[in-house]
C-alpha cells in the first residue's frame, strides 16, 4: 500500500514540477515575440481494480501544449497581408502627395509664371527684357516638368529597391520556414508520445506571420507536422523542407523596370516568369508592384502628356509666327535629339520573353495628344497580326485597325468614336507569334523637355501677316493657351485646360493617397483586433502565471507532505514489531 | 476562448498604442497651427486642395492682367499728354489760319504767318513722332520702330508711315492686350487715327505744307479760272483750314478714345481687384485653418494624452508578484 502511496505522491511531485517549469518558461518568454503560452496537460493514471473498487494511481503528464487557435492565426495572417498591401501603397504615394501641390515643385506656379510672362510680352513685344523674361519662364516650365519626371523616376527606383528588399526578406523567411519544417518533422518523429515541439512551431508561425507582411500566402498544414505555403497565384513557396525562391531581374528592355517572378525552364533555358501585380493578392510586394504599375505609371504619363501637349501647342503657334528679326519662328521647346517629336516623347518596350531570333519590331508612327490619356498599350502578335489592350487591364486583346498606306501600311489604336489615338507600324515583314510590347506614348516627354531657343529676339511674338516688332498677335495666342479648353479632350470630354489638367492630377493623387491611408488604417485596426484576440488567448498574463506558480508550489508541497506522511505511516508499522 | 482574459504584453501594447496615436494627432494639429493651413497636402482634403490651386492660379493670372493694365495706363497716359499738346498747338495754328484769312495781308505779313505755321508744324511733328519711355514711336501702331511722319525731302514725300508695305495700314491698327478674363483693350491710337484727315487721307503735315505754300505764293492753284485771284487763294486756303479742322477733330476724338479706355481699364482694375479678393477668400476658406477650432482640438488632445499617461502610470504598477514572496 505504502508503495503505491509513494508512487502516487511521486507522480504528483513530477506533475507539479512540470507545471512549475512550464510556468517559469511562460514567465521567461512573456516578452518573446510570437511565443504562445504553454500548459501542462495532466491526466489521472488508470486506476487499478480491487475487491473494493477502483483505486486511483496518481497523475501522469499527457503533453505540454501551447494555447493556439488555427482560426485566429489564419485570420491574423490575412489581416497582416491586407494591412501591408495598403501600407505599402500609402507609403509610396505619400511622396507624390507631399510634393505635387507644392509651390516649389508642383506645376501650378510654373504655369502661372510662364503664361504671366507671355501676358507681359503681349504689352510690349519689342521689349528685349520682356522677351528674355518669357524665355526664362519657359526654361522654368521645362525644368519643372523635368523635376516632376525626376521625382517619378526616383520614386520608381525607390519602389524597385523596396521590391528587391521585400523579395529578399521573403526568401529569407521561406528558407527558414523550410528548414523549420525539416526540424519539426524530425522532432515529431523523435518524441515517443508524439508531443508537438511547441517552441519550434511558435517560431515557424512567427515567420509565416512575418512572411504574410511581404506576400499573401495560403497555408496547408500536413499531418507530419510540416506546413506548405502557396502564393495567391497558386505557385509554391515552401513545400516540406523545400524552398522555392522568388527572383528579381532588371528588365533588359527597360532598365527602370524590375521584374519579379520565378525561374522556369523554357526549351532548356532559364526564363523568368514575371508575376503580374494583380495575381499576388495582398502583402507589401503586391502593394509596391501595383503602385508602380498603376498609380506611378499613370502620374508619370499624365505629367508627360501635359508636357508634350503644352509644348506641342506652343511650338505650333511659335513656328507659325515671325520673330523680332523678321524670320519665321522656330520651336520654343524641344523634347530630345532624335529630330522626331513622336520618337522623342514615346517609348516602346518589348517583352523580355520575346523571340530571340528575328523578334518583331514595332515603332510608334503618330499620336493624337489632344485625345490620348495617361494609358499605355500592350500589344501582342496573335495570328500574325497585332492585337492590343490597355496595359495593366485584364480586358481582352482586340485587333488593331489596319490602315493600307502606299508609304507603308500601319495600324491604329482608336477611341470608341473611331478617332485614331495612336498609330504604329511593324518594322519587319514577319511578326513573331506571341511577341509582346508595351507602347508608352508619352513616357519620355517630361524627361528631356528643354527650351530650344536662346536668343530673346527669336521669340515669334508677331503673326506672319503684316509682321512688325509691335505685333503681338502670336504671343497673344500663346498666352491664350492658358485657358484653352481644347488642349486635353481624352475620353471625348469637353476638354480641359493645362491648369485644370494638372489640378485633376493633384486631386486624383490626393484622393488615392487618402483612400490608401484610410484603407491602411482600417486594415490596421482589423489586424490589431485580431492580434488582440490572439494575444488575449495565447499571450502570457503575469498575474495568472503568479497564481499558477503558487498553485504548483502548493501542489508540490502537498505531494511532498504525502511522502513524509507515508514515511511516518511506514515507521509506525515498523514500531509495531 | 477565454473571455475577459488579457495578456500582460497586450496591456502594455494597448496603452502605448493609444498614447502614440494621441501624440500623432497632436503633432498634426501643431503642424496646422505652425503653417496656418488646414490642408497641407492633397490627401488632407483633395477637393479643397484642387479648389485652392485653381483659385491661387486665378489670383496670379489676374496679377498679370493688373500689370498689363498698369502698362496700358502708362502708355495711354503718355498718349493723352502728347495729344493734349498736339491739340494746343493746333489751336494756335488755327488762330494763325484765321489771321491768314484776312484778305488785305501783305506778302510780308503772309511770310510771317507762314513761318509761324512752319514752326508750329515742326512742333506738331515732334509730338506725332514722340517716343515712349522705351524709345518706341507712340503713334506708329505695331510698327513702333518706324517714324510715323517723316520730314519730306529726298525719297520721302511725307505721308504716314510711307516706307511701310501696302498692307501696313491695317497692321498698324494696333495691339490687343488682355486686361481681364475675356476682355481685351486695343492699346494703340495711331498717327492714322490722330493726325490724318479721313476725308482726303492727307496728314496734318501735308495740309500745313500746302497751306504755307499758298501763303507764300497765293497764285491760281491748278488754273482755277473764272474767279478772282484773291477769292481763289482764299478758297484754297480755307479748304486747307477745313481739312485742318477735320484733323483737329481727329485729335479730339483720339483724346476721347484714350479717356474712354483709361476709364474702362480703371473700372476693370477694380473689378479685377474684387475678383482677386474673392479668389483669395475661396482659397483661404478651402485650405486655411480655423484657429479657434484647432486650438481647442489641441488642448483637448493634450488633456487626453495626459489622462492616458496618468492612468498608465498608476495601473502599470499593479502585479500579483508584489504580494507574493
Amino acid at each position: 500500500m505504502s508503495n503505491s502511496v509513494y508512487g502516487i505522491a511521486l507522480s504528483g511531485l513530477n506533475a507539479a514540477r512540470a507545471g512549475l517549469s512550464t510556468t517559469s518558461h511562460n514567465i521567461a518568454n512573456s516578452n518573446t515575440v510570437g511565443f504562445n503560452r504553454q500548459q501542462v496537460i495532466q491526466q489521472s493514471r488508470p486506476s487499478t481494480g480491487s475487491d473494493i473498487g477502483f483505486i486511483g494511481q496518481g497523475v501522469s503528464i499527457a503533453s505540454v501544449q501551447r494555447v493556439y487557435s488555427d482560426f485566429i492565426n489564419s485570420q491574423e495572417q490575412k489581416a497582416t497581408s491586407d494591412a501591408a498591401f495598403f501600407t505599402a501603397k500609402s507609403q509610396q504615394i505619400a511622396r507624390v502627395d507631399a510634393m505635387i501641390a507644392d509651390d516649389a515643385s508642383g506645376l501650378s506656379s510654373a504655369l502661372s509664371i510662364f503664361f504671366g510672362a507671355a501676358q507681359t510680352l503681349t504689352t510690349n513685344p519689342a521689349d528685349l527684357a520682356a522677351r528674355q523674361n518669357f524665355l526664362s519662364s519657359s526654361e522654368t516650365l521645362a525644368s519643372r516638368f523635368n523635376g516632376l519626371n525626376t521625382v517619378m523616376d526616383e520614386l520608381r527606383g525607390a519602389t524597385n529597391l523596396k521590391v528587391r528588399d521585400t523579395v529578399e526578406q521573403l526568401n529569407n523567411a521561406t528558407s527558414q520556414i523550410a528548414s523549420l519544417n525539416n526540424q519539426i518533422v524530425t522532432a515529431m518523429n523523435q518524441t515517443s508520445n508524439g508531443g508537438p515541439p511547441n517552441d519550434l512551431m511558435d517560431r515557424r508561425d512567427k515567420l509565416i506571420l512575418q512572411l504574410s507582411e511581404q506576400v499573401q500566402t495560403t497555408r496547408v498544414d500536413m499531418a507530419d507536422g510540416s506546413t506548405n505555403l502557396f502564393l495567391a497565384n497558386g505557385q509554391s513557396l515552401v513545400v516540406g523542407p523545400t524552398q522555392f525562391k522568388v527572383q528579381t531581374q532588371v528588365d533588359p528592355q527597360d532598365p527602370q523596370n524590375l521584374l519579379v517572378g520565378m525561374s522556369t525552364k523554357v526549351n532548356g533555358q532559364d526564363r523568368l516568369l514575371a508575376f503580374d501585380a494583380d495575381s499576388l493578392g495582398n502583402g507589401a510586394l503586391a502593394g509596391f508592384l501595383s503602385f508602380r504599375q498603376d498609380e506611378l505609371t499613370e502620374y508619370q504619363n499624365t505629367i508627360g502628356l501635359l508636357a508634350a501637349r503644352v509644348g506641342q501647342a506652343v511650338n505650333d503657334i511659335q513656328t507659325a509666327g515671325v520673330d523680332l528679326d523678321g524670320n519665321p519662328g522656330n520651336a520654343l521647346f524641344s523634347f530630345g535629339t532624335s529630330g522626331n517629336f513622336v520618337d522623342d516623347i514615346s517609348r516602346v518596350v518589348p517583352n523580355v520573353n520575346n523571340s530571340t531570333a528575328n523578334p518583331t519590331e514595332i515603332s510608334i508612327r503618330g499620336l493624337d495628344l489632344s485625345k490620348l490619356s495617361a494609358a499605355e498599350y500592350e500589344v501582342q502578335i496573335v495570328g500574325g497580326v497585332p492585337r492590343y489592350r490597355e496595359a495593366g487591364s485584364d480586358a481582352a486583346f482586340v485587333p488593331a485597325n489596319f490602315v493600307a498606306d502606299p508609304g507603308g501600311d500601319y495600324f491604329e489604336i482608336r477611341d470608341p468614336t473611331g478617332a485614331a489615338l495612336l498609330s504604329f507600324q511593324l518594322d519587319n515583314t514577319a511578326p513573331q507569334e506571341g511577341d509582346r510590347f508595351i507602347l508608352m506614348p508619352v513616357r519620355e516627354a517630361a524627361l528631356n523637355m528643354r527650351t530650344a531657343i536662346d536668343r530673346p529676339s527669336e521669340v515669334a511674338a508677331s503673326s506672319a501677316l503684316n509682321p512688325s516688332i509691335g505685333n503681338n498677335e502670336n504671343i497673344l495666342d500663346i498666352a491664350a493657351l492658358q485657358n484653352s479648353r481644347t488642349l486635353f479632350q481624352s475620353n471625348n470630354s469637353a476638354g480641359v485646360s493645362i491648369s485644370d489638367g494638372f489640378n485633376q492630377l493633384v486631386s486624383s493623387v490626393g484622393n488615392k493617397a487618402r483612400e490608401f491611408n484610410m484603407a491602411a488604417e482600417s486594415r490596421e485596426t482589423v489586424l490589431n483586433q485580431v492580434a488582440d484576440s490572439r494575444d488575449a488567448l495565447q499571450g502570457v498574463n503575469m498575474d495568472e502565471e503568479a497564481a499558477n506558480l503558487i498553485k504548483f508550489q502548493q501542489a508540490y508541497q502537498a505531494s511532498g507532505r504525502v511522502i513524509s506522511l507515508s514515511k511516518e505511516l511506514f515507521d509506525q508499522i515498523l514500531q509495531m514489531f | 476562448m477565454a473571455i475577459g482574459r488579457i495578456s500582460t504584453n497586450q496591456y502594455f501594447k494597448l496603452s502605448t498604442d493609444r498614447m502614440s496615436k494621441q501624440q500623432t494627432e497632436l503633432v498634426n494639429i501643431q503642424g496646422q497651427l505652425a503653417t496656418g493651413q488646414r490642408v497641407l497636402k492633397p490627401s488632407d482634403d483633395p477637393l479643397a486642395m484642387s479648389v485652392a490651386l485653381g483659385a491661387k492660379a486665378g489670383v496670379k493670372t489676374i496679377d498679370s492682367y493688373q500689370s498689363n493694365i498698369t502698362y496700358i495706363n502708362n502708355q495711354l497716359g503718355q498718349m493723352d499728354v502728347a495729344l493734349q499738346s498736339g491739340s494746343d498747338i493746333m489751336v494756335s495754328i488755327k488762330e494763325a489760319f484765321v489771321q491768314a484769312g484776312n484778305a488785305v495781308l501783305s506778302p510780308a505779313d503772309r511770310e510771317i504767318i507762314a513761318q509761324d505755321i512752319e514752326g508750329r508744324m515742326e512742333e506738331l511733328r515732334g509730338i506725332a513722332n514722340r517716343t515712349d519711355a522705351n524709345g518706341y514711336y507712340m503713334f506708329s501702331g505695331t510698327f513702333q520702330d518706324r517714324e510715323p511722319f517723316q520730314t519730306p525731302g529726298g525719297a520721302v514725300t511725307g505721308t504716314f508711315l510711307e516706307t511701310t508695305t501696302a498692307g501696313a495700314a491695317e497692321a498698324v491698327t494696333g495691339r490687343e492686350i488682355q486686361v481681364a478674363s475675356g476682355r481685351f483693350v486695343n492699346l494703340n491710337i495711331t498717327g492714322q487715327d490722330a493726325f490724318v484727315d479721313p476725308g482726303t487721307n492727307e496728314d496734318a503735315f501735308a495740309i500745313l505744307r500746302d497751306a504755307v505754300a499758298l501763303l507764300r505764293n497765293p497764285a491760281y492753284p491748278n488754273g482755277q479760272e473764272g474767279a478772282t485771284p484773291q477769292d481763289t487763294y482764299l478758297k484754297a486756303f480755307n479748304d486747307k483750314g477745313a481739312q485742318l479742322d477735320n484733323v483737329f477733330d481727329q485729335v479730339q476724338i483720339s483724346r476721347t478714345k484714350v479717356g474712354v479706355r483709361l476709364r474702362e481699364v480703371e473700372t476693370l482694375q477694380q473689378i479685377n481687384q474684387a475678383a482677386q479678393l474673392e479668389l483669395e477668400r475661396v482659397a483661404g476658406e478651402a485650405v486655411g485653418l480655423d484657429y479657434a477650432k484647432a486650438i481647442s482640438e489641441l488642448s483637448q488632445g493634450q488633456l487626453q494624452l495626459q489622462a492616458a499617461q496618468q492612468s498608465f502610470a498608476s495601473t502599470s504598477k499593479l502585479t500579483l508578484f508584489n504580494f507574493i514572496s
